[in-house]
């Protein structure tokens, strides 16, 4: 190679390294999942660590959907993917119904339990309590808990409970939960979603990084929906020091 | 002569007797003043209450103050299992040993309450809550007035979380945490040594914080709302009250658990309450839901008289 | 129909029925001097905590059916003893010993619950004895 063929090849190759520092350097870094996995708390046996402080930050207790604000409720983008909930025609009668009346006619109105998942993105702080065969999850409102069992099997029904029975296992680094035996005196929100007794949840936790965890649930019900739909969002871990769990105890205002 | 009229004078007196029977049993319970509470405590000097036998437990007596003493000893020398962080492995599921006295936690008689039960308060040694005059009164004149608050489904407080219904305990690093099958109640401890909270937040479980000394999980619990009563009877606590509890494992299926009390509001002095726990013998036990608030609608409906929630022995 | 299981709801036995009974007083809510025995059908099941309910149509001496309402043990309690809701089908006919509510309506706290061909189940609303040992 000629001198000079050399210094070209040379500033070639110096342009293009230089080129491609600069292009990472500008580049947002992606949470790849190998990025994501290396820096999670892990317990001892290897699976992601999601004890800790844990709250939504959306407007979902009121509305899943997209709505704009009203006197008391906060405008929220919706939870649901592709906004849209697939009522069967008599279901979508029957919402509309609960929606008109929400305010007498929502359970939660009477301090009833909000049921799941309702209770997952009540804006209220919840604990997660974790050991290889029993999650706990410890919530605020109405010191509500809801009982995870690992690779077990759901009791026998027939069972109405309004949290349901879930029953777990890990999937790679997503922990994956099976809910059944639900009653039907809980609704979604405060919009007058609902569902029967015949509700069966799929859940999917998955840390995406120390401070955030997202939550999915595919939501199945075929007396009240045409198929199964889901929702999603983040939980934010509450970083502040010394964070704890306080209490809402709903009927002791009142009573 | 004398004969005929003693005669006459039994027929009358029965005859009255029986119309004063009839009468008063027709009457309802109010028309004739406070019928007596069938737990109260009966008055010092009285044989002991008429109560079911207890049993035994890790080889000692059931029996509060028997099984305070009994415990206390088999403590010192029971080396308990460990968890992954070399504290005292307590995690499982528990009932209760001893403490008869959901009804009332000094010595009372059998009901359709409950067994009946010797004292479960051991010091002082009479067994008998030392409450300031005022205080007495007040707490013999809460059963007739008002509803426990457990009956509303509100959470126990300390120390009564500690003698509830079973319990599932699970422990992970600075934390001890404690589930109750009673309306799905909860308590948070942690053992990380951070600081209570201020004096503004007031907590239905109070606020809790745990240590280890040695063998003995202790929990120091204050900021209580102090709205839920000891007990039925009215026992009851304020919320400047400070609460230390010690459990302390026995045995691989025996904890030995007390409860000091100091509140100077109450009591003239400090007093103590032991009991036990025990090892649920099912393996496969697990917490089932037990929601309350909404099932207990009906019960409030069909058996109301007009009482109303106990808010504890404080105005707020 | 369903084969009824036979209940022994005693303290010893079912490690969780206390909880029912733990948080509120039979004294406060029954009179533990006035049992009565009443028979009649199953209208309606309240399968709930903390006590479930029963109410049955009792027909009295003069012909006229009065409803009552029996309480009896709470449903995750009579769940751990194997009973399901399913296994109380309305139309039943029930003997049911039990404790008068104070307030005087028609209110019992159930004692003891037997069907028309003598099988007992005792649903143990509130039973003697059966605070925490």
């Amino acid at each position: 190679m000629t001198s000079r063929a050399a210094r070209s090849s040379i500033v070639i190759v110096v342009v293009v390294l230089l080129g491609a520092a600069w292009l990472s350097m500008n580049r947002v870094p992606a949470q790849t999942p190998a990025t994501a996995a290396g820096s999670l708390p892990r317990m001892a046996d290897g699976k992601p660590d999601l004890s800790g402080i844990w709250q939504v930050l959306n407007a979902a207790a009121w509305n899943i959907q997209d709505h704009q604000a009203s006197k008391g409720v906060p405008a929220g983008q919706g939870v649901v993917e592709g906004n849209e909930i697939p009522y069967l025609p008599m279901a979508l009668a029957q919402r509309n119904e609960n929606f008109k009346n929400r305010l007498t006619a929502d359970p939660e109105t009477k301090c009833f339990q909000p049921g799941v998942p309702r209770m997952m993105y009540m804006p209220y702080p919840f604990q997660i309590i974790q050991t290889p065969t029993y999650i706990g999850l410890l919530f605020e409102y109405v010191h509500t808990t809801r009982h995870i069992r690992m690779n077990s099997e759901h009791p026998e029904g027939p069972i109405e409970w309004a949290l349901g029975d879930t029953r777990a296992r890990w999937e790679g680094d997503t922990l994956v939960t099976d809910v059944i035996h639900f009653n039907d005196d809980t609704w979604f929100d405060r919009a007058g979603n609902f569902h029967s007794e015949q509700l069966h949840l799929v859940e999917r936790f998955t840390m995406l990084d120390r401070d955030h965890l997202n939550y999915e649930v595919t939501v199945e019900d075929p007396k009240v929906f045409s198929r199964p739909w889901k929702m999603s969002m983040p939980f934010y871990r509450r970083i502040e020091k010394n964070i704890q769990i306080l209490d809402y105890e709903c009927q002791s205002f009142d009573s | 002569m004398t004969t005929l009229v003693s005669r006459w004078t039994l027929r009358v007196s029965v005859l009255v007797a029986a119309i004063i029977v009839l009468v008063f049993s027709g009457l309802s319970r109010s028309a004739i003043g406070q019928a007596p509470v069938p737990f109260r405590t009966p008055p010092p000097g009285s044989p002991p209450a008429k109560i079911r036998p207890y049993g035994q437990f890790a080889g000692c007596s059931e029996e509060p103050a028997l099984f305070h003493r009994c415990a206390m000893e088999k403590a010192k020398t029971f080396v308990p299992p460990r968890t992954p962080d070399g504290k005292p492995d307590f995690q499982g599921y528990w009932g209760r040993i001893g403490i008869r006295n959901l009804e009332n936690i000094e010595e009372h008689p059998e009901s359709l309450d409950g067994s009946g039960g010797r004292s479960s308060i051991v010091d002082p040694p009479d067994g008998r809550i030392p409450y300031q005059p005022w205080a007495a009164a007040k707490r013999d004149a809460h059963f007739e007035k008002y509803l426990d608050a457990g009956q509303y489904c509100l959470p126990d407080g300390a120390p009564r979380f500690a003698w509830g219904a079973t319990k599932f305990v699970v422990q992970t690093p600075g934390y001890v945490f404690m589930l109750n099958d009673y309306a799905d109640t909860y308590r948070i401890i942690p053992t990380d040594g951070r600081p209570h909270l201020g004096p503004d937040i007031r907590l239905w479980q109070g606020d809790l914080r745990g240590r280890w000394e040695g063998n003995t999980l202790v929990i120091d619990a204050t900021n209580q709302l102090a709205e839920t009563t000891l007990d039925h009877i009215g026992n009851f606590i304020s919320p400047d009250a400070k609460v230390v509890e010690r459990a302390t494992m026995i045995d691989k299926d025996v904890i030995y658990y007390t409860a000091t009390i100091e509140d100077a509001k109450v009591f003239t002095r400090p007093w103590t309450v032991a009991f036990g726990w025990r090892r649920n013998p099912n393996p496969k036990y697990e917490s089932w839901e037990q929601g309350c608030w909404e099932g207990v609608q009906s019960s409030l409906k069909y058996t109301d008289e007009g009482r109303k929630r106990s808010r504890g022995a404080f105005e707020k | 129909m369903r084969k009824l299981l036979l209940l022994m709801i005693g303290f010893g036995l079912c490690w969780a029925a206390a909880p029912a009974l733990a948080h509120h007083s039979f004294a406060a809510e029954f009179d533990a001097s006035k049992e009565v025995t009443l028979k009649g059908t199953l209208t309606k099941l309240e399968w709930v905590n903390p006590h479930g309910w029963l109410h049955i149509n009792v027909k009295g001496p003069d012909g006229k059916v009065e409803s009552w309402a029996v309480e009896a043990g709470g449903a995750t309690a009579l769940m751990r003893a194997g009973v399901r809701q399913t296994d109380f089908k309305p139309g039943v006919e029930l003997t049911v010993q039990g404790f008068l509510a104070k307030n005087g309506t028609n209110t019992v706290a159930g004692r003891e619950v037997k069907t028309a061909d003598g099988r007992n189940f005792f649903l143990g609303g509130q039973q003697p004895g059966r605070g925490a040992p």
